[in-house]
């Protein structure tokens, strides 16, 4: 009786103990990493996160577009004390609603980088067994160029003011490895070392992007449509342009912005049926020339919520009529102009910003579209960077001239009709921030009181790092 | 395993003693108070679309070195019991060793996790607990009953072998300011805040001491030290409970001394008060003990600095705290002739009142965040 139970007991041990995976439970509410990354569509809608999320408010649907950065810029009427975004346009980075903003850009960032390294880690582990090595290419070129992207926004906010030379004050950490060992905070130019090093990588990568023969839309495989709604190559060399201006190299920029230009039939120019005698459904954001934008389906929310007249007086962010004369100089030939500014039939007695609204026509391909990279700013990095006065004139005035404005004459100031078109440009688009930050703009008259100048310098201009990051080193 | 002491040859005769039983055990348990998926990494859903379809994001990245925290825990104590249960009394001594501990590391932000778990360490726990309870009225045959009931707590928590354990880590983890409050020594229920001096005459601003003792007016996250437990000195229960005949009433009241708090009002209702806030009626301390002209001495800083106020020792308080926890009495009707008419055999009267008062030295608001309730309640029963 005995040694039968205690065969019996053996039996069973021997049964369980080869049954381990009979233990692994695998979590019912999410998804393991091994789960996502077993097929291609896993590999696909890992990296469309990655898009969705930098298409949030948090990021490129409001903050780092629309509000945030065009508040510091002085683009808005912010004289009250008691209005929202009093404090960005007062530069006050110890209010507590600035610091927590402040943080929650850097972590938002910081989150979307660490996704696109886990991503990178599973492409490199797998080794040809779930993806060709185009697609590989493909995504893996892509998943460079957006940490380039995010780390070179980063370094434009939290970094140094940049001087010709490559600036070696503290900037940010870079983060290449998904992991818990971190390093160090990195001085500006080994950032800018690593973003260069990861955007030329890319390039190789991305060098079969079918982006270059064209953009298309229809196609089966979803990530190989709409290409200029993702990290393509032509946004690598650009973001290369915009990149090697900022740290100063402009023979560089020269040549990368070149690289885009060369094939600036990919990126149409918008006509003025599209915008100006458009009414009902208007191309604002000009779509056909956007390199690099991100679809967001909170932006005509967003709209709402800040721009639309009927926004109350505390948080609306409109400019005052006064400096929208000024920028505009009146011109209404501006595709830029009327079309984005306008007296709502209720609410406010002034113009309110129509950029981000929308359209009657819900099947638009332009919709919920977020301008990053413009085919616009390409030219005029080019012409900034350009070897002699007669090209960098040529290409400024290709660009007014796509705009309705007639050419401005080689005798008037470059620096001076180059901020103009800045100014004009990217509005509601978080551009002129970093312009103004790279070119040192020390005095600037905000589109609220234009009689009374603020001043600007390295207080001004560089983001303190938040406490979450300090903190815990 | 116990041992009955009473039972043995020379005790059995002694006619007040009626119990003395000795007794000790050792247990292992497992501990799971973090999240379980935490060696994996682990990915949901972002909850809108693109063209391109879904996507997923990372929510929790994974150790997969990740192991188990296991407790063990070694108990002994005694049970006396003496003139025939006229007075008993319970001691227990204890001690839990969690080893090793599951720690959230605190990470800076660019890493895209906040917190990872590491395994270091382990927990010690040693704790004495007594419970007395004296009857100086018992006639248990007319049922006449007083008894005084006494319970006391204390214990202590060290961390240990942090420091051996840690040799292995990266650097840059070993210096960051998360693993500071584990550290050799230290006890969980410490608390951690930059050491303040208190409120400036001169300038209504805050005065902190660094670490190398100087004073100054500037916060560093680097300067925290503990600065204070939130282990009681001793808690536990005072009760008394009277039974004449059918009539029964119970007083218990619950004591702690000597824990250190946070006083999360002050730090939120006198001090950083937000913006948007100063539309509001707010705490008359803001205004009457707030620093408002040089010479004043005032417990709180000037009232037109409007920058947030980091947390510092000023905001944590010693209390001592006397709580009614509960309040019963009861009457039950037995065999009553008048009763047996209708068919009851035996009928019982209670009220019951819990977390009836709350006395403590410090002073704050309860009940904002997490309501506590003053319960009073009646109850009928009757058998048939």
């Amino acid at each position: 009786m005995n040694t039968r139970n205690i065969y019996i007991g053996l039996i069973i041990l021997a049964v369980f103990s080869s049954c381990k995976k009979w233990l692994d439970v695998q979590p019912e509410d999410r998804f393991t990493g091994e789960q996502i990354f077993k097929t291609k569509d896993g590999f696909a809608t890992a990296i469309n996160g990655v898009y969705l999320d930098m298409a949030t408010d948090k990021l490129y649907g409001a903050n780092l577009n629309g509000t945030i950065l065009e508040a510091f810029a002085q683009r808005y009427n912010l004289d009250n004390p008691s209005a929202d975004f009093y404090s960005y346009s007062n530069y006050d980075y110890q209010n507590a609603n600035v610091k927590a903003t402040l943080d929650q850009i850097w972590t938002g960032m910081y989150v979307d980088i660490t996704n696109v390294n886990k991503f990178i880690e599973h492409l490199d582990a797998d080794k040809g067994v779930v993806l060709s090595s185009s697609e590989d290419s493909l995504f893996k070129g892509e998943a460079l160029g957006l940490r380039a992207f995010m780390h070179l926004d980063l370094l434009r906010m939290y970094g140094p003011m940049y001087s010709s030379a490559d600036s070696t004050k503290p900037a940010i950490p870079y983060s290449a490895i998904a992991g818990t060992s971190y390093g160090p905070i990195l001085p500006a130019n080994q950032v800018m070392e690593k973003i260069l090093s990861d955007l030329h990588s890319a390039e190789s990568l991305l060098a079969k992007d079918p982006i270059r023969n064209g953009i298309q839309n229809g196609l089966d495989i979803s990530y190989l449509n709409n290409r200029n709604q993702r990290m393509n190559y032509f946004a690598v060399k650009g973001l290369q342009a915009r990149a090697l201006l900022y740290r100063g190299n402009k023979a560089a920029a020269f040549l990368a912005a070149k690289a885009v230009i060369d094939h600036t039939s990919l990126f149409p120019w918008i006509q003025s049926t599209d915008v100006l005698s458009e009414s009902r459904n208007p191309n604002r954001i000009f779509s056909s020339e956007l390199i690099f934008s991100l679809f967001s389906p909170g932006l005509y929310d967003v709209q709402k919520n800040y721009f639309s007249s009927d926004v109350k007086d505390q948080t609306i962010l409109a400019p005052s009529t006064d400096a929208l004369n000024d920028v505009f100089q009146g011109d209404e030939n501006d595709y830029r102009y009327n079309p984005n500014w306008k007296i709502a039939p209720t609410g406010k007695s002034y113009k309110t910003f129509y950029k981000y609204a929308d359209i009657e026509d819900k099947s638009a391909p332009s919709r919920f579209l977020v301008p990053l990279l413009r085919l616009s700013e390409v030219y005029y990095i080019a012409a900034e960077s350009a070897p002699d006065n007669a090209t960098a004139f040529s290409y400024l005035n290709t660009v007014r001239n796509n705009r309705g404005l007639l050419d401005v004459p080689q005798t008037a100031s470059f620096s001076d009709e180059l901020q103009k078109e800045y100014t004009k440009e990217f509005f509601g688009e978080g551009q002129l921030w970093f312009y103004y930050k790279r070119k040192k703009v020390s005095m600037i008259f905000p589109f609220g009181n234009p009689y009374q100048p603020v001043f600007l310098g390295a207080a001004q201009y560089v983001f303190p790092l938040p406490l979450s990051e300090t903190s815990p080193r | 395993m116990g041992w009955n002491v009473n039972n043995e040859k020379g005790i059995k005769d002694i006619k007040w003693i009626t119990l003395i039983r000795l007794r000790a055990n050792i247990g292992v348990t497992g501990n799971q108070n973090f999240s379980s998926y935490s060696s994996i990494d682990t990915y949901n859903y972002f909850s809108g679309i693109n063209p391109y379809g879904q996507g997923v994001l990372l929510s929790t990245l994974g150790n997969p070195n990740l192991e188990a925290q296991k407790t063990v825990q070694t108990n002994i104590g005694t049970d006396v019991a003496l003139w025939g249960n006229k007075l008993n009394f319970t001691i227990n001594a204890y001690r839990k060793k969690t080893s090793p501990l599951v720690v959230a590391v605190d990470l800076p932000s660019s890493t895209g996790v906040s917190k990872l778990p590491l395994n270091v360490g382990y927990l010690d726990t040693k704790g004495l607990e007594a419970v007395v309870n004296f009857s100086p009225i018992y006639k248990p045959g007319e049922r006449i009953v007083w008894t005084i009931g006494y319970t006391g707590s204390i214990y202590k928590s060290k961390y240990g072998n942090f420091n051996n354990t840690l040799a292995s880590l990266n650097t840059a983890q070993l210096n960051s300011n998360s693993l500071v409050r584990y550290q050799d020594g230290y006890s969980p229920d410490d608390l951690w805040a930059v050491p303040s001096k208190g409120i400036d005459p001169a300038t209504g601003r805050e005065v902190f001491v660094k670490k190398n003792g100087e004073y100054t007016f500037v916060y560093d996250p680097a300067d925290i030290v503990k600065s204070g437990s939130g282990t009681p000195l001793i808690e536990g229960v005072i009760s008394t409970s009277f039974t004449y005949k059918g009539a029964s009433l119970g007083i218990y009241l619950r004591y702690v001394l000597g824990r250190d708090i946070f006083n999360d009002v002050l730090y939120s209702k006198v001090e950083n008060i937000s913006f948007q806030g100063l539309s509001e009626n707010q705490d008359k301390r803001a205004l009457y003990d707030r620093w408002q002209k040089p010479g004043d001495n005032a417990r709180f800083k000037g009232i037109s600095l409007t920058s947030t106020t980091p947390i510092s020792s000023r905001f944590i308080q010693e209390e001592n705290s006397l709580s009614g926890e509960s309040i019963n009495m009861g009457y039950r009707f037995d065999q009553k002739i008048w009763l047996k008419k209708v068919g009851i055999s035996s009928l019982t009267l209670n009220a019951y009142m819990n977390d009836l008062f709350y006395f403590s030295t410090v002073k704050r608001e309860r009940g904002i965040d997490y309501p506590y309730a003053k319960s009073f309640s009646f109850s009928l029963n009757a058998s048939f």
